[in-house]
């Protein structure tokens, strides 16, 4: 089962602030999103009203062409896991599997076992009692074993340690595969995911930055390194990102891409050109003196 | 594959459990308290007959029903829409899973009762034996059981609204959820014991109301369908915070 998620001039506010401001993007079976943005992005809040936590306060959602608030055919097949608040949950972790074997109609208890055992998770350990870590860890293997056609992660990685995140970027590399759906996995630590997202959607300030294929996306950006002046000279009429200087040396971070004969020119003046991680552009992308740029 | 049940029932089913396991916690306590006070072992005189049934178990029922209804929603409301279930679904199972916590409850304390009855000197006593817990209405088993079932199913939604009501509408909004709630308890009791209680006597006039059990059913279905439209208004747009 592929379900296709549409949101059209999504707007969310409060009574004081309007946290989600008209976006409008598109989900595709297969692919894994990366939602980029700092705290406060409205990250958390979008994939909440995709989830049907909540209403849009205007635009419209649609998931497999229907509205998803109170739709109790789509409701089984949309998987929100956030890091929650496990301080008052006593009941063993294996408990969770049990609800989520009874409720979604794909779940693979076999796979969520599995899963649990490469985290190193133990199912009959009170889940108040287990580290932060854990508990992400079995927000993860909830997330992965559902099989959700639609499965929004929110930052539960961020409380795992290195090794169970890197397992975890695997797993989804692999189950993907298998079982290909939509992930969104929403994080403002990019570097290390990087090579997950097929596409990623960038979010500042409730407004949509960038929403397109991850490759095209860091082509957003070229560095351009060199001799102080030949460097300035190169980028007068390019918009610059962020600029470092050490010595007589100048390194500009400029949009890109490049045409060929701008790449030649550069290679003329004696100037290294280089590519940009996302990491570096989600950064200087959602600063205050970058966002400008977008 | 086993064929999925369907979800409501499953809904029901596990919001019974839970709850049916936090009540036997409820009657582990309540019942030996009441032996205690029954069994009269440090009371000089005899304690009012009403004291079996109406003050130690109907009285202590109403607050833990009104107690699990703010408790058990609050804490899986948000579990299970997260597992991929609707608002209506969980109000829908919920309801009924209430109504059953509520006879089961009552039928319970009722038999526990007639036990201590007794064992305790109330053997030549049938069932209420002149201790109903609502004299207005017929003193029979069927009807104080069924009264008593119906109050505590109130009790219970009533407890659901309140929180509901902070959650959807902040602070003022729950202020008033706590108002109208006393004020439809004090209503609900007031048909039931057949006297305008307080603060509902600042509605309706002080005394005695003579009504018959047939309009006091049909009030006491009118109150409960508003209430119950009441909580659906409120848990239908009612926003979840993720995180």
């Amino acid at each position: 089962m592929t379900m296709k998620v549409e949101l059209n001039d999504v707007s969310w506010r409060t009574k004081k602030t309007t946290v989600i401001e008209d976006v409008t993007m598109t989900l595709e079976p297969g692919m894994t999103y990366g939602l980029l943005g700092r705290n406060g992005a409205g990250k958390t809040s979008l994939l909440a009203l995709i989830a049907s936590y909540m209403q849009p306060t205007s635009g419209t959602i649609r998931i497999d062409g229907e509205n998803p608030f109170e739709n109790e055919r789509l409701a089984p097949h949309v998987c929100f896991l956030f890091n929650a608040d496990y301080s008052e949950e006593d009941g063993p972790a294996s408990e969770y599997l049990e609800a989520a074997a009874r409720y979604r109609p794909n779940f693979d208890q076999a796979y969520a076992e599995e899963l649990a055992a490469l985290f190193e998770l133990p199912l009959d350990v009170p889940v108040q009692k287990l580290s932060s870590g854990l508990q992400a860890s079995l927000e993860a293997v909830i997330g992965l074993a559902v099989r959700a056609p639609v499965t929004l992660l929110d930052e539960v990685y961020a409380g795992m340690d290195a090794p169970n995140r890197t397992r975890l970027y695997d797993a989804v590399v692999e189950d993907q595969a298998r079982h290909p759906r939509i992930i969104v996995l929403s994080t403002h630590l990019v570097s290390e995911m990087e090579y997950l997202l097929d596409h990623v959607c960038l979010l500042h300030e409730g407004r949509l930055l960038a929403d397109e294929p991850a490759a095209s996306f860091t082509a957003r950006g070229v560095t351009v390194t060199g001799e102080a002046a030949a460097v300035d000279a190169f980028v007068l009429d390019r918009e610059i990102l962020h600029t470092k200087e050490l010595g007589g040396t100048k390194q500009v971070l400029v949009t890109g891409p490049l045409a060929e004969e701008e790449r030649q020119a550069a290679a003329e003046a004696g100037l290294t050109l280089g590519s940009v991680s996302m990491q570096d552009l989600f950064i200087h992308l959602t600063t205050k003196e970058g966002a400008s740029h977008a | 594959m086993p064929e999925r049940l369907p979800v409501r029932r499953m809904l029901t089913a596990d919001a019974v459990n839970i709850q049916f396991r936090w009540s036997l916690w409820f009657v582990l306590i309540m019942y030996p308290i009441l032996a205690f006070l029954e069994a009269e072992l440090f009371f000089a005189t005899n304690l009012p007959d009403d004291l079996s049934f109406r003050s130690f178990l109907v009285e202590p029922g109403k607050i833990y029903m009104l107690i699990i209804g703010i408790i058990f929603p609050l804490a899986y409301f948000r579990f299970f829409l997260s597992q991929g279930l609707t608002r209506r679904v969980f109000y829908q199972a919920n309801t009924a899973a209430a109504a059953i916590v509520s006879t089961a409850l009552i039928v319970t304390l009722f038999l526990l009762s007639w036990v201590l009855q007794l064992l305790f000197g109330f053997a030549d006593g049938w069932l209420t034996a002149g201790a109903a817990p609502f004299p207005g209405l017929p003193d029979t088993a069927l009807v104080q059981v069924g009264a008593a079932s119906l109050v505590f199913f109130q009790y219970y939604m009533v407890g659901w609204l309140i929180p509901a009501c902070f959650l959807r509408g902040g602070g003022w909004m729950g202020a008033a959820s706590i108002v109208g709630g006393l004020l439809f308890m004090s209503a609900t009791d007031s048909l039931m014991q057949q006297a305008s209680l307080y603060p509902a006597e600042l509605l309706v006039p002080a005394g005695d109301l003579s009504l018959s059990p047939w309009v006091v059913g049909l009030l006491q279905g009118v109150l409960t369908a508003a209430l119950l439209a009441a909580v659906w208004i409120v848990l239908r747009r009612m926003p979840l915070k993720a995180g």
